[in-house]
């Protein structure tokens, strides 16, 4: 159940990180596009604002050339025939300007209909496509600009198209179109300059808008990302907290189940002695009443004796040597003898077990003190005889090992859990052999805890440390003896925890404590480094 | 100090204080043998005629129930007692299904509470050897390896002829269940369903029922008041105990109390269970044939005192309303 809810809780965690995730990469593509859709927008502004000023230019243009054409014209009408060279070049003049009014007056008809209608101008050979105006503020300005060319276009363009020789164009074409230019060429100017100046507003209210609504998405992007990490950091905290409250959770059951193992152990061993004090003490009871009946009837004997009354003697002495003759018979004396000595060996061992109990557990002593190894190592397989008793014969290889500072009560876990795991490993065997040894290299204490079990394979070797590692069927163990035999090994006592083993043969565990380190530790005098006294 | 007693009793435990107090405490009325492990125990019953073997659990190389088991094959009229130490519920589940214990003591013992049993026992054991008169002594003169024996099916009655099904009384507190077990017995067996403890009582006193197939959720203490009185009044039943507990004390007093034959723990498998269930009706009809080899009924007939010393209120009201039922069943 709880685990389900755990799942469910991590697939809920899942789901939001998505879920903020898609609202995160949104804002920002988002903004993407609304600067990809503004910058087009603008570069066909721009486009128009260039259009719309080459308008102006060629406006300005086609409008002077048209000037320059009645001018030389009527100069040419005045001067005499007779001076050629002056004709030559007023003439030329007048072609000249004849030609820059068609072309102008050409591309400026194109540039009003490009803004009105869309299409491709033709500027110094280069083609430029422009998009129509559609904005209604910014078509207005040109609104009636357009109206007005569309009207007389046909005025100005056929005196371009349609005229041969410039100095045959009709004067009142020519006047038509003056008539024209001079009229709207203000118009024409002031049209193209306000066009210019609205779409540059607008483009400015635009690029604001760009602005703000570039500053609320990252803003909302911020918040997103800070809801994000928020939601992450909890259910990151929640989860880290759920393993950690589980993990405790482990560690406590591995606990009871080393101290279950512990008290089983010691109700098995007092079992025993207890059964046959018991059952001594109640056979002692049963003779002492023969006994006493014994005491009594030779009393009662002694008694009539010392009255003198000889008749009452020869009548109680016959029930009274049989009493004692059954008692000598039977064999009552050394048999009570042999109980009481037996019944006091049973109590002496039952003392034993509580002193190794306290040894085992330390519970009344402070939890790192100065401690013998192989004290240790036989304390603990006194807990642990009713595992051993049945199949495993221990031999025992101490060497000579200086006291050290450790924490016995761990140690003795620690030693408990693979004594047990050896017991194990022969089980399927039948018999083993455990072997204990004990020696001194380098400044080190080292146990080797040996069997001769089946042995661990050497594809999960490396995971027997590994908390929740087991090969234990499920309910038998926690698999997390070892991890916390290494902990209290490494962590509690800076030694080293390694494993040797051939699959058939057996297993060797090493433990290496160092005799020195912790030694100079415990010797401080005060906690900290530098006391400060006022 | 031996006694002239010609009663052998054989005491096994590894701990020599232990046997020095037991030997103390029977060596009076008995003849006492001691081994410290199984091996020795078993050659001594093959060598001796042996009456009752009381063994600890708990000992290096063979355990206890498994030292029972082979004496029981070795010698049949031998009353096997256990005790045990330490409740290792394992050990307890092996005996109850392969030592076939009498009873089960737990250390501590009390010394009255022994010596009740153990002379149960003896009484029990003079009157089943009369079934074996001489199966022990043949062997020890013939030399027989007993192992060859061990493979020897006990002889047992044939079943009835076909038509005639035997009664099985399945008590299951789950309708569905019973209803499941019901149709997967009924074809071999007569059965006659029970969901209470009141309608196993009224199969029971209106059918001959051989096997009793129960659950013990009995919900409250009745459950094993109710076994332990029909095992008084019908000693020729067999009871198969089929339970979701696996409980020491449970199976200690289900040995103890009503000589349960093998104790199933839910969820198990059909083969299992019908193989237990024909096993238990060759066995119920051997009892038919040969009361003697009833453990429990030969216990009622010369030891009623102990079987008495476990009966409580309850168990004394179903046993007047079971006997009333007989009577007036007529059965």
């Amino acid at each position: 159940m709880a685990e389900k809810k755990k799942e469910q809780q991590a697939g809920f965690r899942f789901a939001e990180l998505i879920i903020f995730g898609t609202l995160f990469l949104a804002l920002v593509a988002s903004v993407f596009v609304l600067n990809i859709i503004i910058s087009r927008d603008s570069q066909r502004d721009a486009e128009q604002v260039f259009c719309a000023t080459k308008q102006s230019e060629y406006w300005q243009r086609a409008y002077r050339n048209l000037i320059r054409i009645q001018e030389r014209l009527a100069e040419l009408s005045i001067i005499d025939s007779t001076q050629v060279e002056q004709i030559a070049e007023k003439s030329a003049q007048l072609d000249t300007a004849f030609f820059n009014y068609k072309k102008s007056i050409s591309i400026f008809d194109s540039t009003v209909a490009a803004l009105d209608k869309g299409g491709v101008i033709l500027l110094e050979g280069i083609e430029y496509e422009i998009a129509p105006v559609t904005n209604p503020e910014a078509r207005a300005t040109i609104e009636k600009e357009i109206q007005k060319w569309s009207e007389s276009r046909s005025v100005l363009l056929d005196l371009a198209e349609k005229t041969p020789n410039p100095r045959q164009i009709e004067s009142s074409q020519l006047e038509k179109a003056i008539d024209f230019a001079i009229q709207n060429d203000e118009l024409i100017l002031a049209s193209n300059r306000d066009f210019i100046v609205r779409l540059g507003e607008l483009s400015t209210e635009k690029i604001k808008n760009l602005q703000f609504a570039q500053v609320v998405a990252l803003v909302v992007s911020i918040l997103v990302f800070m809801g994000m990490a928020i939601r992450l950091t909890i259910s990151l905290r929640k989860q880290a907290k759920i393993i950690r409250e589980s993990q405790t959770q482990l560690i406590q059951s591995e606990k009871m189940a080393s101290l279950g193992q512990m008290v089983a152990g010691l109700a098995h061993e007092m079992n025993t002695p207890l059964g046959f004090v018991r059952n001594n003490i109640e056979i002692i009871r049963e003779n002492d009443r023969e006994f006493q009946e014994a005491i009594v009837a030779s009393t009662a004997v002694l008694k009539s004796l010392v009255a003198g009354n000889y008749s009452e003697v020869e009548k109680q002495i016959p029930a009274t040597l049989e009493k004692l003759k059954n008692i000598e018979k039977i064999g009552l004396v050394d048999e009570n003898a042999m109980m009481i000595a037996n019944s006091l060996e049973g109590l002496d061992r039952m003392q034993e077990l509580i002193v190794n109990l306290r040894n085992f557990s330390r519970l009344d002593q402070t939890a790192t003190q100065l401690a013998n190894i192989n004290q240790c190592l036989d304390s603990t397989l006194v807990i642990a005889n009713h595992i051993l008793k049945r199949h495993m014969t221990v031999v025992k290889d101490y060497g000579k090992i200086p006291d050290i500072v450790c924490a016995p009560a761990q140690l003795n876990q620690v030693f408990l859990n693979i004594i047990t795991n050896a017991a194990h490993a022969c089980e399927e065997k039948g018999e083993g052999v455990l072997r204990l040894k004990t020696f001194v290299e380098k400044n080190e204490a080292v146990v080797q805890i040996s069997d001769n079990g089946k042995g661990i394979p050497p594809e999960i070797i490396n995971k027997i440390f590994d908390p929740f590692f087991t090969t234990k069927p499920v309910g038998k163990g926690t698999g997390l003896g070892l991890s916390i035999s290494r902990k209290i090994i490494e962590e509690g006592h800076n030694g080293r925890i390694t494993v040797k083993s051939k699959v058939g043969h057996g297993t060797d565990f090493f433990i290496y404590l160092p005799m020195q380190g912790r030694q100079e530790k415990a010797e401080k005098v005060f906690s900290e480094s530098t006391p400060a006294l006022n | 100090m031996a006694t002239e007693s010609n009663i052998n009793i054989l005491l096994v435990d590894d701990e020599p204080l232990v046997l020095q107090s037991l030997s103390a405490t029977f060596r009076r009325q008995y003849n006492i043998f001691t081994a410290t492990n199984g091996k020795d125990a078993i050659e001594i019953v093959r060598q001796n005629h042996i009456h009752v073997v009381l063994s600890d659990q708990r000992m290096p190389g063979m355990l206890g129930h498994e030292v029972l088991r082979v004496i029981k094959t070795i010698s049949p009229s031998t009353i096997r007692i256990l005790l045990t130490g330490y409740s290792d519920l394992d050990a307890i589940m092996n005996s109850v299904n392969s030592g076939e214990v009498f009873r089960f003591l737990t250390k501590p013992w009390k010394i009255d509470q022994l010596r009740d049993t153990v002379g149960a026992a003896v009484d029990i054991a003079q009157k089943v050897g009369q079934l074996y008169p001489s199966k022990a002594d043949i062997m020890r003169t013939s030399g027989v390896e007993p192992t060859e024996i061990i493979e020897q099916e006990e002889e047992v009655p044939p079943p009835p002829p076909s038509g005639q099904k035997e009664g099985l009384l399945i008590v299951e507190f789950n309708k569905e269940q019973l209803q499941t077990m019901t149709q997967v017995f009924g074809k071999k067996y007569q059965v006659y369903p029970a969901s209470s403890i009141t309608e196993a009582f009224d199969q029971l006193s209106k059918h001959d029922i051989y096997v009793m197939l129960t659950d013990l959720n009995l919900n409250s203490e009745d459950g094993i008041d109710f076994l332990h009185a029909v095992k008084q009044e019908y000693p020729n039943i067999v009871i198969i105990l089929l339970t979701q507990v696996r409980d020491a004390l449970l199976a200690i007093k289900s040995i103890n109390e009503f000589q349960v034959y093998r104790y199933h723990v839910k969820p198990c498998a059909v083969e299992d269970l019908d193989k237990t269930i024909q096993s238990a009706m060759n066995r119920a009809r051997t009892y038919r044939v040969q009361p003697l080899k009833n453990v429990a009924y030969v216990a009622k007939e010369v030891a009623p005192q102990l079987v008495e010393k476990g009966v409580t209120e309850k168990t004394n009201w179903w046993r007047d309303k079971l006997r009333a039922a007989k009577k007036l069943f007529g059965r």
